[in-house]
């Protein structure tokens, strides 16, 4: 589904990807951890292109098409999407507006018709009791005065509502307590099938308990250092990042 | 840099208007000196600190020969506000129609001419400059709108005065008398794409008695080539409240000169601006919110929109007057920038003659926000209308202040026209 090879990018001038491979098939969970700095956060930009991220080297190949070349929106439309660290806030456009326009927009690119008021209405309140959200939610302005655990929570619901095939989760359990974790994991859990894949990008081994990854993958100094299952999680949970990154790469 | 105004045709025009008038010599000496007055000051030059950012055209304002309109009779429904009940005024070449005449009761609605009134607006206070435009609509104006509500009377459908652009020269006058307690809401719309070369000289006279009630609702999508120049004074005596939410979406060159004085204890007067300028258009808002009396308050909150080519100015000041006390006055000016060749000016003052005060007033002039565009573009939404969606929220705390739902979904529309048009000219 997805391939990455030999990818490196800068972001203002400094290298920070150098030299990345990764492939993910379709029904794989992935899970991306490292020290602070090592890179995940630019990774998961990179393949949703983010502008400013500059990819020097190596390329990126989502079912058969290069990524590189594309918009966000069109990676958006080809089944990208990126649950982000910090999400945005949008005074002035409420959550109701961007659900409905980023759903139809994919419909539109993929050829089917938008989706009516009450489609959308009854789609949305099932997938808004599925994340414990109130309704009076869809009225409000995107993320604006939303608390750390509510962000995370929408970007979850956007997720739901797309129904992506690759999601890239960009530490989706920071600033989350253990109820809103669970709720969130669960989120994630239900869209996991034989042909969705998952990129879950973390510093902590926490949220790996709920969504247990295929594969683990530790990032040092913009390259995959060491790949394994998901024990190697808890490996790095008991002894940290120092006997699996090189000395010179520790920050 | 002086425009030179050639004032024969207006001199003309003054003795056709005149001989149209019943004879009443203290009338027609009236506009007599009011004409001089304008002849002796000219029209404002960039000289004239108050019209820095402005230049009028003589070839386009003062050069035009008298609108000449029969009867204007309906409106073209094209024109009119859906939505919103007929037009209780409509005004065309200056001179004004009433659908609804009412001349007994506690609401007065008609025009000057028919009611057989002689009053005369009350006159700028300031800009002094302003007062070349006013003296030039008092010695010309050929007819007037009256609204009159009686004391204690509250208005609940909102009277609708539409503006109906006509190529020429129209000479406008609007009066607005509350009595005390009295409670209103006008809509003025400023609509029309004439293809001739247009002016509308507009003065709009509000006075307010205590604890009255005004929303005044003003929407201008004039045509592009079309000019406009409009002098609101509103008096406000203690306890009296006005609101004013105004978007500027069209005209080719458009100047508002507000000036409110708050003239007894709890006056308050909130201003909610909006103003989108496109291509060619120069779009200057200046007010004068004038705190001569204590304890009064004022906001003004004006957003600006600069897109490819366009000019927008935001001239805000306000004034509070030796011995007053407890005045609150705000003042914040938010600006937008959406093209590389675009300018806003934006210059809030205050001048403050008094101790016992707060005051407050910032300015900010900005991009769009490039992590909110990338946010909307990675959930699937084109860059064109990401943008476009963070233009509307930008806009939209003043477009929610137009609290006549039909107003406010006119407003929309016409922000939206001029969002599309802007995208065509610089062809993103």
């Amino acid at each position: 589904m997805l391939t990455v090879n030999n990818l490196h990018a800068r972001v203002e001038e400094r290298e920070i990807l150098k030299g990345l491979s990764l492939k993910i098939r379709p029904g794989e969970v992935h899970a991306i951890m490292g020290p602070n700095g090592s890179g995940k956060s630019t990774l998961a930009q990179v393949l949703a292109g983010r502008p400013g991220y500059e990819v020097t080297a190596g390329e990126v190949v989502f079912e058969g098409q290069d990524l590189l070349g594309l918009e966000p929106e069109e990676r958006a439309h080809l089944g990208i999407f990126l649950a982000f660290q910090y999400p945005v806030e949008i005074p002035g456009v409420n959550n109701a507006y961007l659900l409905k326009a980023a759903l139809n927009a994919s419909r539109q690119a993929r050829g089917e018709p938008p989706v009516d008021a009450f489609e959308f209405m009854k789609l949305v309140r099932a997938k808004l009791e599925q994340m414990q959200m109130s309704q009076d939610f869809l009225h409000r302005s995107v993320n604006e005065g939303f608390s750390g655990g509510e962000k995370k929570r929408n970007e979850i619901l956007q997720m739901l509502m797309l129904e992506p095939k690759l999601a890239v989760l960009d530490e989706t359990d920071s600033g989350l307590d253990i109820d809103a974790l669970k709720v969130v994991a669960a989120g994630i859990n239900s869209l996991r099938n034989e042909q969705r894949s998952f990129l879950v990008v973390t510093h902590y081994q926490r949220l790996l308990e709920y969504i247990v990854p295929d594969h683990v993958h530790v990032l040092a100094e913009g390259r995959i250092v060491r790949s394994g299952d998901s024990s190697l999680a808890l490996a790095l949970e008991e002894q940290g990042y120092d006997w699996v990154v090189p000395k010179e790469a520790r920050g | 840099m002086t425009a030179v105004v050639s004032t024969d045709a207006l001199q003309q025009a003054l003795e056709a208007q005149l001989a149209k008038m019943p004879a009443d010599p203290a009338l027609q000496s009236a506009r007599r000196d009011a004409f001089s007055r304008f002849v002796a000051l000219g029209l404002p030059t960039t000289r004239d600190e108050a019209w820095h950012y402005t230049r009028l055209d003589p070839s386009q304002t003062t050069d035009l020969a008298l609108a000449s309109v029969g009867d204007i009779g309906e409106p073209a429904s094209s024109l009119t506000i859906p939505g919103l009940a007929a037009p209780s005024l409509t005004f065309a070449g200056g001179r004004a129609w009433s659908s609804e005449q009412q001349t007994a009761g506690p609401v007065t609605i008609g025009t000057l001419a028919t009611l057989g009134d002689r009053r005369e607006p009350a006159g700028l206070v300031e800009p002094q400059s302003a007062q070349a435009l006013a003296a030039l609509n008092a010695a010309l104006a050929p007819d007037g709108g009256l609204i009159e509500i009686s004391a204690g009377t509250h208005v609940a459908e909102p009277l609708y005065c539409l503006f109906a652009a006509t190529p020429g020269q129209s000479q406008s006058r609007l009066l607005v008398r509350l009595a005390e307690n009295a409670k209103l809401k006008l809509v003025i719309h400023h609509a029309g794409r004439p293809t001739e070369p247009g002016w509308n000289n507009l003065v709009v006279d509000v006075q307010q008695g205590a604890g009255s009630s005004l929303s005044v609702y003003r929407l201008n999508e004039l045509g592009a080539d079309y000019q406009q120049t409009e002098q609101m004074t509103v008096r406000i005596a203690a306890n009296g409240k006005f609101h004013l939410a105004t978007a500027d979406l069209g005209a080719g060159l458009s100047r508002n000169d507000v000036c409110i004085q708050l003239n007894g204890a709890g006056a308050d007067a909130q201003l909610d601006g909006l103003f989108v300028a496109n291509q060619g258009q120069h779009l200057d808002n200046r007010v004068l919110l004038d705190h001569a009396a204590s304890n009064t308050t004022s906001w003004q909150r004006f957003r600006g929109i600069g897109n490819h080519r366009g000019r927008g100015i935001f001239n805000g000041k306000v004034l509070v007057r030796e011995g007053t006390k407890g005045v609150d006055a705000q003042q914040t000016s938010n600006n937008l920038l959406l093209a590389e060749r675009c300018e806003i000016d934006t210059k809030p003052e205050l001048e403050i003659y008094a101790d016992d005060v707060k005051c407050s007033h910032g300015a900010t002039v900005g991009k769009l926000d490039d992590d909110q565009l990338y946010y909307l573009r990675s959930r699937g939404i084109h860059r064109a209308e990401a943008r476009r969606l963070l233009i509307q929220a930008f806009a939209i705390s003043v477009v929610e202040r137009f609290s006549i739902e039909a107003v406010a979904q006119q407003v929309g529309r016409a922000l939206d026209n001029q969002l599309t048009a802007a995208m065509r000219e610089e062809g993103t």
